[in-house]
């Protein structure tokens, strides 16, 4: 199956519909009792009451009509799921599978899939370099968090050497977003943000 | 021989004359006996026909009798007369309580009945067909010493069979079990040790799985049982969507995922979608593609 649905939930958030390949297939059949038979051939437990809605639906025996009635019958009912309308799972559009991943093919950056319209998702570059950032903050909040013992050790030992160098590590730590934003920012596609990485402070302790 | 001359006197002193001599002679030529006096009465009759009786003192003749017909007797006074009919080489002769008995064919509606012994059954050579469609056959009990419920010396199981030869029911206190075809509602029940499961109703059993996938990261199937789709809608997010729904929303739903550092757990659920989530084990408050995801809920479908 060559095509999957798109669609935009009211917050943005762009779903993905990929319908039972062997669902559309039976739905390209000539009658909807030959698409009943091939579903029980291949043992996909779907019953008539399912399929005869969605084969009437068709407005042409094609592989995108298949996609397109099944998807739309499925985002709706994820809409209910989540509290939404039906209609919040909007501008459904049949697209090539293929072409859909190719902008972030690792879904490295699938949570800032965005929309215009009924177009084809793309990575939304200030979110992305966002989830990066606020990825780097909670990197370096861990950092800092493991330096605690060591820096509270070096007060009561009254080492000022080890003090001095471990406040200058953790400060550096501390300034890291700033210092690396124009950076990430710089990162205009998102294989090169992927490929970004911050310069982080040497641990005096390592 | 001695010849007298009339008038002759008799002892008693009647006299018997020449007159009288030649009344009687003539008669006795040409008149007839009648049956008072030992004869017939009768000076011809009809071809054909027979004598009978037309009163105590007389006898007449009957009309031309059909040739191979048979006689019914005519009453009082009547003459006996042929019946009409002579039948045919497929017709019986039916009695009539108050008239002349006719030939027709067999009714076996109502012409028949008693118990055909199975050594006088004949052999069949062709198809039997039935007006009604269907044909009751009561087996008999087996012998001492059958085992097994086919066998039973206490049961008499009725089969039916159709007029193709198709058993249509088996009914018997014991054998039924393993013939009936459980209901939805027996199935669901799970409780009926006297009907059996089907393969298309074997689905409804609170113990068998009503949907299961198997799909990727990207959302692709590889296999399922009554699922139509998956949506991806984010990394570790994915909706699960079923042909038939559930009754509800309270069914069980279990998820695995394809990826050690995975765990799957379950948000809450409408009756024909399941949302899974993938969080990574050590970042369990973002969620994380698994590599290949596993589901299978159990619970009441509508």
């Amino acid at each position: 199956m060559s095509h999957c649905a798109c669609f935009t939930l009211p917050d943005g958030t762009v779903g993905i519909v990929r319908p039972n390949p062997v669902l559309v297939v039976a739905l390209l059949a000539p009658t909807v009792a030959d698409a009943m038979a091939f579903l029980d051939h291949r043992k996909q437990g779907l019953a008539a009451t399912v399929v005869t809605p969605l084969y009437r639906a068709m407005v042409a025996r094609t592989e995108q009509e298949a996609v397109r009635v099944v998807a739309e019958r499925d985002a709706r009912r994820l809409a209910l799921a989540r509290g939404l309308l039906p209609d919040d799972a909007a501008a459904l559009t049949v697209m090539e599978a293929t072409g859909l991943l190719a902008p972030d093919a690792s879904r490295r950056w699938r949570n800032c899939w965005r929309r215009a319209g009924a177009g084809a998702p793309a990575v939304d570059m200030p979110l992305a370099r966002a989830q990066r950032m606020s990825e780097v903050r909670r990197e370096r909040t861990a950092r800092l968090a493991a330096s605690d013992s060591a820096i509270m050790t070096a007060h009561e030992q009254n080492d000022r050497a080890r003090t001095t160098a471990l406040t200058a590590y953790r400060q550096t730590l501390r300034d890291l977003p700033a210092t690396t934003r124009p950076t990430v920012e710089a990162c205009t596609t998102p294989a090169q943000l992927e490929a970004w990485q911050p310069t982080w402070p040497v641990d005096p302790t390592a | 021989m001695a010849w007298f001359t009339a008038p002759v006197t008799f002892v008693d002193g009647s006299i018997l004359t020449a007159s009288d001599l030649n009344t009687t002679v003539t008669t006795i030529r040409d008149g007839t006996v009648t049956v008072p006096h030992g004869g017939t009465g009768l000076v011809g009759g009809t071809s054909g026909g027979i004598p009978y009786f037309s009163s105590a003192t007389a006898l007449a003749t009957s009309n031309a009798l059909t040739a191979n017909a048979l006689l019914l007797g005519g009453g009082a006074g009547a003459a006996p007369s042929a019946l009409a009919s002579l039948g045919t080489t497929t017709t019986v002769l039916h009695g009539n309580a108050s008239g002349a008995p006719t030939f027709a064919a067999v009714a076996l509606a109502t012409d028949v009945s008693g118990t055909l012994a199975a050594a006088q059954f004949p052999a069949l050579t062709g198809d039997i067909t039935t007006s009604a469609g269907a044909l009751a056959t009561t087996l008999a009990n087996a012998g001492p010493g059958a085992t097994g419920p086919i066998g039973s010396t206490t049961v008499t199981p009725v089969i039916t069979i159709d007029a193709k030869g198709r058993v249509t029911a088996f009914t018997s206190a014991t054998i039924a079990a393993g013939l009936a075809a459980a209901t939805q509602a027996e199935m669901e029940a799970a409780s009926s040790t006297t009907v059996a499961t089907t393969p298309g109703r074997t689905h409804y059993h609170p113990g068998v799985a009503k949907a299961w996938a198997k799909w990727n990261d990207a959302g692709t199937i590889a296999a399922s049982y009554n699922t139509t789709s998956i949506t991806d809608t984010g990394p570790g997010d994915h909706t699960w969507t079923i042909g038939t729904d559930f009754s509800s929303s309270d069914f069980a739903a279990v998820a695995v995922g394809e990826l050690t550092s995975v765990t799957l757990h379950i948000r809450p659920q409408a009756a024909g979608t399941q949302q899974i989530l993938s969080a990574g084990v050590d970042t369990p408050f973002s969620n994380t593609d698994a590599t290949t995801w596993h589901a299978a809920a159990f619970g009441d479908q509508a």
